[in-house]
């Protein structure tokens, strides 16, 4: 009689226990890049037609707020910085436990990291800590996690316990982040300057690596297996040929795939002036942003049937939040 | 030998040993109860009793010895 | 497998279901079952050392006890012992050149002298052999005391270690108390207090004398706490699964004297020796015949002295010697050597020094003194090398208040000092009652269920927070792009 009673305390106490140890979770694990990546499960179940999905680069390439004004396209940046292609894999497939897009734009631009997971850190902390969905966070752990570090992204408090000594006011009042996943960067870095790329010609490709080939194939699956359509872009850039060898062998894999490749070195159409329009060797500031959302957005209705939804319920919010980011951009 | 008589050769021993013609130890009389008696003089003392009383204790005892009544009932199984 | 890590957290839940859910006479079996698991770990070639042990001790236990050449069994076995831990952990040393490349098995220390304790107390008729080599395998590889032990003789543990004993509330909570206290004591202050103390040896120049005898006293708190932690979470399992497992501590740094402070520190290796080394020794013949040859020619006093302080010096050398086979180890030892016998034969004058009446001033000074002693010690202890140690004294003793860097630059911030000046107070305070003979478990357990809860969760959550452990965390890693 007396045992059964201790263990039903014991349960009361450690459910007591499991409740402080979220809030511990809640407070301590570091949200400074929370806002934008808790800001997609903000949007309404379904309600999104495009996903991007990839680095830093489409977060300050492509603004889906424009997209939204120009072509009444909801969309979102669903990226991470330096995130690899086994990496944005896992990030789709959370996505898609809460949207149903038609259009799936997978940004190519790492495939020449053969590696499954990028080595910072804190940008991965960032990716996995945020994920909702429990089952795809266990999974891209123990897929893309050498042993060592798994107890720390199972339980984020084993990274961040002792951040309690810097707990600030800023911690409890963040302003939510209405972008939509974009990231806006104006003018130039002062790190480095913006040379025009050198390119090498377009049939020059070399071999893909292993992890990031075999990633693209199961995000299309992944895709199709969700009634997605999928188009792979690679954003301008900056780089030197052995990246370039790498974009361009996406061309006969995108072939294989039956997947369109939209490789934006080779786009003149698009015209970007790489002094005035990048921010650095890797991104576009809001200038280059700019064009290149809307050359983009007129590119995805050409060629798939993205409603528009500019007098859809929904409408104010998007109106006031594109009423915001613009003062921010221009 | 009674106990008493047993005891009247160990209280010689213990003032012997320790330097203190006051001592008088009993049965519940521990090592905590004699100033001196540690485990560095401890051997002396045994050494001292064997001699006094022509005996010899096994390492078992030795080590085991709790108090003086066990010392007292260790010296008359052996005599 | 360390104990303050989130497998070992893991691995006792699960012995935990399993040694109550089995029945009575099967719960041996399974701490027998996940000690060899546990100890696995260390890796497979020393599961296979101390499988040999276990062998070779029982082995010579059950002929002593069936009178089957007692004296060979008993010294065969010693020698194997003794010679497999020189062999592994000091040849190389005394060799002056690497002879053995074998990996030292975990805990090979610890479960040699048990494995010696055993085959003795069995020769000397102290205990009955164990017939049951499974039972007797469990006595040595036990994981609470197989890596650090306590060193607990077998007559201590039995029967207790085979009883099985069933669940019980109070046991169950004191002994998760004590295991709680113990991950306090070890990740919030042993771990923090490493920093420091690792920072100011790497470069004891680059410090004012007197942070650096700071950091002494620091290093002092830190071993106590990161082994009287780790005997707080092995004794605390043992309570859990009630086995009573030996006491280690008993609050050493209230002892008025350096012979009291080893009856207070480490204490089942002092008394292994005593009964091991110390006893036995005296009363070899050898010194048997010197004692009486003392007393004849220079009276009671050397007889008494001389023979103890010759086992004394064995005894230390030894002690120091088994910590490992390093100089400053033996140095160390010899250090206390020297103070205990000097200790020893000054007694007398000693005790005609010290005031009649107790007074607590006197008796504060004597704990200042003796823990002075100690923390000379430590530098020793502390240091790879004596050239290390050396340089700690020199800048201590030379340069007290040369400038330097402040503490600061020794790796902890004033959030740290903050949480050590809360954990020491703890610490001082969970002392302060076992020293009043304050049982504080049984007050805890004494709380309204509110309180009781609260200040065990308190406790849990500040090992969580304030714990040294996982990746360190770094701010400024968080900037938004690199690539």
């Amino acid at each position: 009689m007396k045992k059964s009673r201790f263990f039903l305390r014991m349960t009361a106490f450690a459910l007591l226990f499991c409740l402080l140890l979220y809030g511990a979770d809640r407070l301590l694990v570091d949200r400074s890049a929370a806002a934008r990546t808790e800001s997609f499960y903000a949007e309404p179940k379904d309600s999104l037609d495009v996903l991007f999905v990839g680095s830093s680069r489409i977060m300050c390439g492509i603004y889906p707020l424009l997209l939204w004004e120009q072509y009444g396209m909801t969309s979102f940046d669903c990226a991470g910085s330096a995130q690899v292609i086994a990496q944005s894999y896992f990030q789709l497939k959370d996505a898609l436990n809460f949207q149903s897009p038609r259009l799936v734009v997978v940004d190519v631009s790492t495939v020449a990291n053969g590696n499954v997971y990028t080595g910072v850190e804190s940008f991965v902390h960032t990716q996995l800590d945020h994920m909702r969905s429990p089952l795809v966070r266990l999974e891209a752990i123990f897929t893309l996690l050498p042993r060592e570090k798994r107890l720390e992204y199972c339980l984020p408090l084993v990274k961040y316990h002792s951040r309690w000594s810097e707990i600030r006011r800023e911690d409890f009042d963040r302003a939510p982040d209405t972008s939509r996943g974009a990231v806006v960067y104006l003018g130039h870095s002062e790190k480095e300057d913006v040379p025009p790329p050198e390119l090498i010609p377009r049939a020059e490709m070399g071999s893909l690596a292993d992890i990031p080939r075999t990633y693209l194939e199961k995000i299309v699956a992944l895709c199709a297996e969700k009634g997605a359509e999928v188009l792979f872009v690679n954003l301008p850039c900056v780089r030197d040929r052995d990246f370039q060898l790498a974009y361009n062998a996406v061309e006969p894999l995108a072939e294989r795939l039956g997947v369109p490749y939209v490789n934006f070195l080779y786009e003149e159409e698009l015209g970007l002036d790489y002094e005035r329009e990048m921010f650095d060797t890797a991104h576009l500031n809001s200038l280059g942003a700019e064009k290149l959302t809307a050359w983009l957005g007129a590119y995805i209705c050409e060629n798939y049937e993205i409603p528009d939804r500019r007098n859809a319920e929904d409408a104010p919010r998007w109106a006031q939040d594109l009423a915001d980011f613009a003062g921010r951009i221009r | 030998m009674t106990r008493n008589e047993v005891y009247e050769q160990l209280n010689a021993v213990f003032r012997d040993v320790f330097d203190d013609e006051s001592l008088t130890v009993a049965d519940e009389t521990t090592a905590a109860d004699v100033e001196d008696w540690d485990s560095l003089t401890h051997i002396t003392l045994i050494a001292a009793v064997e001699d006094a009383f022509d005996i010899s204790f096994d390492m078992k005892t030795v080590v085991r010895l709790k108090c003086v009544g066990d010392m007292v009932d260790a010296i008359l199984q052996e005599l | 497998m360390s104990f303050t890590s989130f497998s070992f957290l893991c691995f006792f839940a699960l012995c935990l279901v399993g040694f109550f859910a089995l029945p009575q006479r099967l719960r041996p079996w399974l701490l027998l079952a996940a000690s060899l698991g546990f100890y696995a770990a260390a890796g497979l070639p020393a599961l296979g050392w101390l499988f040999a042990t276990a062998a070779v001790s029982w082995g010579a236990g059950r002929c002593v006890s069936a009178g089957r050449h007692p004296g060979a069994a008993y010294a065969g076995a010693v020698v194997c012992h003794l010679g497999l831990l020189f062999a592994l952990k000091y040849l190389n040393f005394f060799a002056g050149r690497e002879i053995l490349t074998l990996a030292i098995p975990a805990g090979l220390s610890f479960f040699t002298f048990m494995a010696v304790s055993y085959v003795t107390d069995v020769r000397r008729g102290i205990c009955p052999a164990e017939k049951n080599f499974g039972r007797y395998l469990l006595y040595l590889s036990f994981f609470p005391h197989v890596l650090q032990g306590p060193i607990d003789r077998y007559a201590g543990l039995t029967p207790g270690l085979f009883a099985g004993a069933g669940f019980e509330e109070r046991r169950f909570l004191r002994g998760a108390w004590r295991m709680l206290w113990g991950f306090f004591e070890k990740l919030v202050i042993a771990d923090r207090l490493g920093i420091l103390v690792a920072a100011v040896w790497k470069e004891p120049e680059a410090y004012a004398g007197w942070r650096v005898a700071a950091a002494v006293v620091c290093y002092a708190l830190q071993i106590y706490a990161d082994f009287a932690g780790y005997m707080d979470v092995a004794l605390g399992a043992g309570e859990i699964f009630g086995i009573t497992l030996a006491e280690n501590f008993d609050t050493p740094y209230f002892s008025r004297s350096v012979p009291e402070f080893w009856r207070r520190w480490h204490i089942t290796l002092g008394a292994w020796f005593r009964d091991y080394l110390f006893y036995p020794l005296q009363r070899t013949g050898a010194f048997r015949r010197l004692g009486k040859f003392l007393k004849g020619k220079f009276g009671k006093q050397a007889a008494k002295n001389l023979p103890a302080a010759l086992a004394l010096a064995a005894v230390w050398l030894f002690t120091g010697l088994w910590h490992g086979a390093r100089l400053t180890y033996v140095a160390w030892g010899a250090y206390y050597g020297l103070l205990i016998i000097l200790s020893m034969l000054c007694e007398p004058l000693c005790a005609r020094l010290r005031p009649k009446k107790k007074s607590l001033l006197f008796e504060a000074f004597r704990m200042a003194r003796t823990f002075a002693a100690v923390c000379l010690g430590y530098v020793l202890f502390r240091s790879a090398s004596m050239g290390e140690a050396w340089r700690v004294l020199v800048r201590i003793f030379t340069a007290p208040f040369a400038a330097g860097k402040g503490f600061s630059a020794a790796g902890l911030g004033m959030a740290d000092y903050a949480v050590l000046a809360f954990a020491l107070g703890l610490r001082l305070l969970v002392s302060l009652c076992r020293v009043k003979g304050v049982d504080l478990r049984e007050k805890l357990l004494a709380l309204p269920l509110p309180l009781r809860w609260g200040a065990a969760l308190a406790l849990i959550f500040s090992v969580i927070l304030f714990g040294i452990y996982g990746p360190g965390y770094d701010a400024a890693s968080f900037i938004y792009f690199e690539f």
